[in-house]
């Protein structure tokens, strides 16, 4: 695969207000179960008094340049497309051993227990654009080729409150508060 | 706890290697007349294997597509685990069919090949928890918890459940490998919490195993206690209060003492899930 083809997110956490439109359109788009949150925010503090400091994240499968699902998955049920690098789960060879659960460094495969197997993003394949993207009301998020998300002024990979990227490399940039950062 | 059919599965996979293992040795260091004691153990390996093979099963979401599970052999350790232990229980079916049948021809070789194929797929156990992404479970004490569980309950259940007459001396191996065994669960235990203690590159790693260790080390401290008690002191005192006697008799007592060191070894189990299932930022 072309390193310039590789698509990824762009998430802005300076704009994003954690209204989790971007997670209820993901849900209703992907009819996910009770408590299964393929895209979720989270709101994370730090700092000390009076210097402290929130911010907001949303986060799906982050179609990493080494997925350890890919690799993991012992049904073969993942696969990293040559084209443009997305990481697709196909639900159908799914076997339900959640391995993929425990490799994923982000929790992004969510176990859906009344089908009996995991679901994740496939950045909603056969769209004009995921739905999260066209949901956000602060677009806040993005989707476009990684290697021009990347070149954008202040971005990071590397978050005080997230995994190291180092360890799958995950297709995803973020503008965030420079206390946020790693 | 949602993962007990994982912990039943390593257990069950983990006795029965443990006892293709001790009876192996019993028939290597027996003659033909003396192995008798050891049959009814010996025919329980396979159905200890078999049932682990169920409790894995329970676990997935769809067992009827479980057959999937070896197709990504190349690259996934989980696929890798699955085959070994089917071909462990398909040679385990033989060996407890040599032993059911009173067949004598080759069985020493099957019972060596079926603890190699046995301690190949402990380790294959071991090495799906020790992935990059989950850094409380890739460590060494993960394996040496699975393999010191193996020769525990593997050396311990004949020396507790059988009587010791005339070979107290094969009795005294069965009980060094149990000390043993539980001196492997000791330094595992130890390692464990080491690493939980242990300054991570990353921030993110370095707050998770923090919150950990204080949660192990105070409302868990007890579960802890637990697996200290029943899967490492007490085996080691078994064995030290056996090892002197020139004959020993099992008595009612011996199955309850068994089942205490297995609930031990079941504690320190779900202690290793319930600390590496903690690591998502979401």
């Amino acid at each position: 695969m072309l390193p310039g083809a590789q698509i990824g997110f762009f998430v802005d956490a300076t704009k994003c207000i954690d209204c989790k439109t971007c997670e209820i359109a993901c849900k209703d788009f992907n009819d996910a179960a009770v408590g299964r949150r393929m895209r979720k925010v989270r709101g994370f503090e730090g700092g000390e008094f009076p210097a402290v400091f929130a911010y907001n994240l949303s986060m799906s499968c982050n179609h990493c340049a080494d997925p350890a699902c890919v690799q993991g998955c012992p049904a073969g049920a993942y696969s990293k497309r040559s084209t443009d690098g997305i990481v697709v789960h196909d639900p159908e060879k799914c076997i339900g051993c959640r391995y993929c659960t425990w490799l994923c460094p982000y929790g992004a495969p969510q176990y859906d227990a009344r089908e009996g197997r995991v679901r994740k993003c496939n950045l909603c394949l056969g769209e004009p654009e995921p739905v999260c993207v066209a949901a956000c009301p602060m677009r806040a998020i993005e989707v476009g080729p990684l290697a021009e998300i990347a070149a954008r002024a202040g971005v990071t990979i590397a978050l005080r409150d997230l995994p190291s990227p180092e360890l799958t490399g995950p297709s995803i940039r973020y503008r965030v508060r420079k206390e946020a950062r790693a | 706890m949602k993962e007990w059919p994982l912990i039943l599965f390593t257990l069950a996979t983990q006795l029965s290697c443990g006892l293709a293992l001790a009876a192996a040795v019993f028939e290597w260091r027996s003659s033909a007349v003396d192995v008798e004691p050891m049959r009814p153990l010996a025919i329980a390996i396979f159905p200890v294997a078999a049932l682990g093979i169920l409790f894995s099963m329970a676990h997935l979401g769809r067992p009827r597509l479980s057959w999937r599970a070896v197709l990504n052999l190349g690259q996934s350790r989980l696929s890798a685990e699955v085959v070994l232990t089917t071909v462990f229980a398909l040679l385990a079916l033989a060996y407890s069919g040599f032993w059911w049948l009173g067949k004598t021809e080759g069985r020493l070789v099957l019972g060596a090949a079926l603890s190699a194929v046995g301690i190949a797929a402990v380790l294959a156990a071991a090495a799906v928890y020790m992935v990059p992404t989950r850094p409380v479970w890739n460590s060494g004490w993960v394996p040496l918890s699975f393999l010191g569980t193996t020769l525990l309950l593997g050396a311990l259940a004949p020396a507790l459940l059988l009587s010791w007459k005339a070979n107290t001396g094969l009795l005294r191996v069965f009980l060094g490998a149990a000390a043993a065994g539980s001196l492997l669960l000791f330094i595992a235990a130890c390692w464990m919490v080491a690493n939980l203690s242990r300054r991570a590159d990353d921030p993110f790693t370095a707050m998770r195993l923090a919150a950990l260790f204080r949660s192990l080390t105070s409302k868990n401290s007890l579960w802890l206690g637990c697996h200290l008690v029943f899967a490492i002191l007490l085996p080691a005192a078994v064995a030290f209060r056996l090892w002197p006697r020139e004959s020993v008799e099992t008595t009612a007592f011996a199955p309850m003492v068994l089942a205490l060191v297995i609930f031990g070894t079941a504690i320190g189990r779900a202690l290793m899930f319930w600390l590496g299932a903690s690591y998502e930022p979401f």
